[in-house]
């Protein structure tokens, strides 16, 4: 078996990454969000930071966060997102199905 | 609800979208710098650092791609790339899309226009309660349908089915002199009046703007004091919405009614095309008409209408077969009666039974002018198909042509990996917006063109609503859409069928090599020709058929004649007869009027009176038809109308007076003395009928076209008014000279007699004759517009195929004429081609213009369908226009300059 090498995102688990960070870090701007996404998943997943902006604007056009220009830390023009109550009740509940799968998964895989 | 929303985000996301991308390219830029500056702090250089940021970025412009297709829909998208595309090649050609918008415009408008008429008379649905439960009666039989029914029919239906929640009956809507209360002076007016049944209001289900409608308490016979309800429209007209209305008085024909209410706006009964004023009961016809009230007892004066309201559950066959049983148990009943009186015939009895009730669904109205004007929409609708298909074939045609000139950058388009499918839909984008703009403005034209189309139709009183309907619209789109199949498909298909290679290779449109990708283009251009040569064969045997009606000798003289009516409605006979003296004797005085007379029957009026006669020492041959036409006509009738007497002499004053029976006077036409008098003079001898008159006959009259111009004369007799139980309602004025305001002093005349009774429809008889061609007029006047317009298409069709050939043939064309041919021999070539085009366009439209015309054969009067002379007129005409069409371009090939045209290519 050849070593493990660093694996394509799961396909559905971007936006619930994205929909997570932007809950912990607040108001943030694309860069922010791959970037926190990247240093998590540093050597388990590769990700191309260019493919979280179709996801955002799913995100948004679900209303789960909403968007805004803002000036960033270096005076940046940039687009800042949040996520939006309705975002905050989707990510509960997808959390808890997520727990729920990778318990069923695990128990699935140790038996 | 969730997705919902976001079909509507990405719906709107597919518009503003260059506005978003430039959102969307800020956004990126600044996530790249933020990444190529973390990447310089850890010691890249600059350069380093941005290729390093775009390296952890990944493909910009998948991502873009990507996030365009999640912004909006990629189908939509594509679409109004399409569309922005097919706006540009607008702009780059507008003439060219001008004149395509033009030609749908014209076809789909003219096509519309019709239909918005057939729509307005038979698809409206009424403005009534449930009107799909409403059905009429018809009776048929072998010899046609027969709306008409008597009371006494009506009572045995109304109170025997149990299939009607309720029915009513009409007796039409009738003009009717007015005399509204409180007027210092007496003030006539003439409105229309509708006379129903009780339950007229109740079954169509309306309610009342103001006060109470009629019901079955009002057309009671013995119900004490008559009582009215008026329209909303004449309620504003005549008496401006006033709402003391209810229980005012208002005189119709002598009877005074009292106004209990107003129908709500927008009424108008269930007759398409009439707009009555006012309905009073069924059981004040007698009193308002001055007839006997026994009349409303005879089964034999057949004049109501009858609707029914189907109960619910009840099928209209179901509902039918009862009413069948009824009217066969009633029809075997009177052939009884007869047949023991001896007046029923062995071949009438037979027509009297084999006739049987029919239901027809109400929902739409009825109409005595779907009847009469079927036969002209339908010819008018054909031949606006047909202009129609011509028009799409043109555009097609110019379309082709131009998929042609843009087949380099189609080549271009398919090299750089665009695919087929994506190729044909943008020419049906292109295409389709064309049809938009052509139905757009087709329906302005609809709308107009169904206004002018009411004004040629051959009734004068169309009331009817041609606004622009849903339906209408519908229709429309659909017909545009039909067009983008007939003109775009074929085109759009084609633009892909390119060879890449060499098409991009080749700089210019190539010699004859190519030439067979023109055989589409012949095929629309053939087809227009002969679709055209048969729109010219129908609209000449309509005009030959209008003017051969127009030639005729009707036997009367038309010049100088003026008819009018005089409305004594509700005066008794001897009243009446009176006043008809008194007007003749009036109207002689008047200076410039030679003679007048009167008859009961308006010239060309299509009325008579069927009377069968008996004759002395005549034996009639078995079941031999006996009827003749009966006119009733004042004293030097003929001498008025300009008609000579064969022998005898006309009527005089003596003859008009109130006589015996039995010793009456009579005039004959020619037909009736040489069909019962074979060979002898007829002065002196006698007739009669069963009823016991008897008639000498004092004159022989020349036939004349008395009711219609289309038939030969029926045997006739005329006699004299107020000898006869009719008297006549129509007036004949020859005068000296064309009078300046004959109307106005002709009414004059008449007020100076009687100032209580109206005059109405003053005209000159050459007019009459005139309106009693209306229709055939029409569908002339109609046919030759579409002919002249299909000519004028097909011809520039023509014109565009030649001249575009020769574009393409211009070196072939230079190398012959460098090598020595004559400018003769190119002009020759080239017109060549277009004879063989005009040849076969003849050759698929002789003889399908033989086999459309032998379908309209019955309205054709003195031609024949297959007329040799109308089809060569057409075709003459058609190969003068397409050989004009052909010369143009030819001449133009042989007048340049080879050297200059071998450099060009």
């Amino acid at each position: 078996m050849p070593a493990p090498n660093p694996a394509d995102v799961p396909y559905g688990t971007l936006d619930l990454m994205v929909l997570k960070t932007l809950q912990t870090m607040g108001r943030q701007h694309g860069y922010g969000v791959a970037r926190r996404i990247e240093q998590m998943a540093r050597g388990v997943l590769t990700l191309n930071q260019g493919t979280i902006y179709p996801a955002l604007l799913r995100l948004e056009q679900q209303g789960l966060i909403k968007s805004g220009w803002g000036t960033s830390d270096n005076n940046r023009r940039a687009k800042f997102y949040e996520i939006t109550r309705a975002g905050e009740k989707h990510l509960a509940a997808e959390s808890k199905h997520w727990t729920r799968m990778v318990t069923l998964i695990t128990g699935l895989l140790d038996s | 609800m969730k997705r919902l929303r976001l079909l509507a985000t990405r719906v709107l996301g597919a518009f503003a979208s260059r506005h978003r991308d430039d959102e969307l390219d800020e956004e990126l830029r600044a996530h790249l710098d933020l990444l190529a500056e973390a990447h310089q702090r850890r010691g890249l250089s600059r350069a380093d650092a941005e290729l390093a940021a775009r390296r952890d970025f990944g493909g910009l412009a998948q991502t873009k791609e990507s996030y365009r297709e999640q912004r909006g829909l990629p189908v939509l998208d594509t679409l109004l790339q399409d569309l922005r595309y097919a706006i540009r090649m607008w702009r780059r050609a507008p003439g060219f899309s001008l004149v395509v918008v033009l030609v749908l415009a014209l076809g789909i408008g003219a096509t519309s226009a019709i239909f918005n008429i057939v729509e307005a008379l038979f698809l409206r649905t009424l403005p009534v309660a449930d009107p799909s439960r409403l059905v009429y009666l018809s009776i048929e039989s072998p010899r046609g349908s027969d709306d008409a029914f008597s009371v006494p029919d009506y009572l045995a239906y109304r109170d025997q089915n149990h299939v009607f929640a309720a029915m009513f009956a009409s007796g039409g809507t009738m003009p009717a002199r007015m005399i509204v209360d409180g007027a210092g002076t007496i003030q006539v007016e003439s409105v229309n009046a509708e006379r129903v049944s009780g339950k007229f209001f109740s079954v169509l289900g309306v309610e009342p703007a103001i006060g109470r409608l009629l019901n079955d308490e009002d057309d009671r016979a013995d119900r004490p004091g008559a009582v009215v309800t008026i329209s909303y429209a004449f309620w504003r007209r005549r008496f401006g919405l006033d709402p003391q209305i209810l229980g005012r008085t208002l005189t119709l024909n002598d009877t005074p009614m009292t106004i209990v209410g107003v129908t709500p706006p927008g009424f108008f009964g269930f007759e398409i095309g009439s707009m009555p004023d006012l309905w009073y009961p069924l059981q004040m016809v007698p009193a308002v008409a001055h007839i006997d009230p026994g009349r409303l007892r005879d089964t034999g004066w057949t004049w109501l209408r009858l609707l029914g309201r189907l109960q619910s559950g009840i099928s209209p066959s179901h509902a039918r077969a009862e009413i069948d049983v009824l009217f066969q148990r009633s029809i075997q009943d009177q052939a009884g009666r007869l047949e023991a009186r001896g007046a029923l015939t062995p071949r009438e009895r037979r027509a009297m039974v084999e006739r049987r009730i029919e239901l027809h669904s109400g929902a739409a109205g009825w109409s005595r002018f779907r009847e009469p004007l079927t036969a002209p929409l339908v010819i008018v609708m054909i031949a606006v198909g047909i202009l129609l298909v011509i028009a799409c074939a043109n555009v097609a045609n110019l379309m082709l042509a131009r998929a042609a000139s843009r087949q380099k950058e189609t080549a271009v388009r398919l090299a750089l990996g665009a695919g087929r499918r994506r190729i044909v839909r943008q020419h049906l984008t292109e295409s389709l917006l064309l049809a938009a703009a052509g139905g757009t403005a087709g329906v302005a034209i609809a709308r107009w063109g169904a206004q002018l189309l009411l004004v040629a139709l051959p009734q004068t009183q169309f009331t009817f609503d041609v606004s622009v309907s849903m339906r209408l619209l519908l229709f429309t789109a659909a017909v545009s859409a039909v067009t983008v199949v007939l003109f775009g498909l074929v085109p759009a298909l084609r633009s892909t069928r390119v060879d890449v290679a060499s098409r991009m290779k080749s700089e210019t449109a190539g010699t004859t090599a190519n030439r067979s990708s023109l055989v589409l283009n012949r095929v629309l251009v053939v087809t227009q020709v002969a679709l055209s040569l048969l729109l010219l064969v129908g609209a000449g045997l309509f005009v030959r058929t209008l003017q051969n009606l127009e030639g005729i000798d009707t036997g009367f003289d038309r010049d100088r004649v003026i008819t009018f009516r005089i409305d004594s409605g509700g005066y008794a006979a001897e009243r009446r007869n009176d006043l008809y003296r008194r007007v003749l004797a009036r109207l002689t005085t008047l200076p410039g009027v030679r003679t007048a007379s009167v008859s009961s029957f308006g010239l060309l009026s299509d009325d008579g009176w069927g009377q069968r006669i008996t004759i002395p020492d005549y034996v009639p041959r078995r079941d031999e038809n006996m009827r003749v036409n009966g006119q009733i006509v004042g004293p030097r009738f003929f001498e008025t109308i300009g008609t000579p007497l064969v022998s005898g002499r006309d009527f005089t004053d003596q003859d008009a007076q109130p006589r015996d029976r039995r010793r009456g006077v009579a005039i004959v036409n020619e037909t009736m003395a040489h069909r019962f008098f074979d060979g002898r003079d007829a002065i002196g001898l006698r007739f009669g009928t069963p009823s016991g008159d008897s008639m000498e006959i004092i004159g022989v009259a020349r036939d004349i076209k008395y009711s219609t111009l289309r038939d030969a004369a029926p045997p006739t007799f005329y006699v004299p008014v107020f000898q006869a139980a009719v008297a006549g309602t129509t007036f004949i004025v020859r005068t000296a000279a064309a009078s300046a305001k004959p109307a106005e002093t002709l009414r004059r005349a008449v007020r100076d007699v009687d100032p209580a009774v109206l005059v109405h429809a003053v005209r000159p008889l050459d007019e009459l004759v005139n309106a009693s061609v209306a229709r055939e007029r029409f569908v002339a006047q109609l046919a030759s517009v579409f002919g002249l317009l299909a000519l004028v298409l097909a011809s520039t069709g023509l014109y565009a195929l030649i001249s575009y050939s020769v574009t393409r043939r211009r070196a072939d064309i230079a190398i012959r004429m460098a090598l020595g041919a004559a400018r003769s021999r190119v002009i020759r070539m080239v017109l060549g081609e277009d004879l063989g085009l005009l040849a076969a366009g003849f050759a698929v439209g002789l003889p399908a213009a033989i086999a459309a015309s032998r379908l309209v054969e019955t309205l054709l009067f003195g031609v024949t369908a297959t007329d040799p002379a109308t089809i060569v007129m057409a075709s003459a005409v058609m190969t003068g226009v397409g050989v004009a069409a052909g010369y143009l371009p030819a001449r133009r090939a042989s007048r340049e300059d080879p050297l200059i045209a071998l450099r060009s290519e």
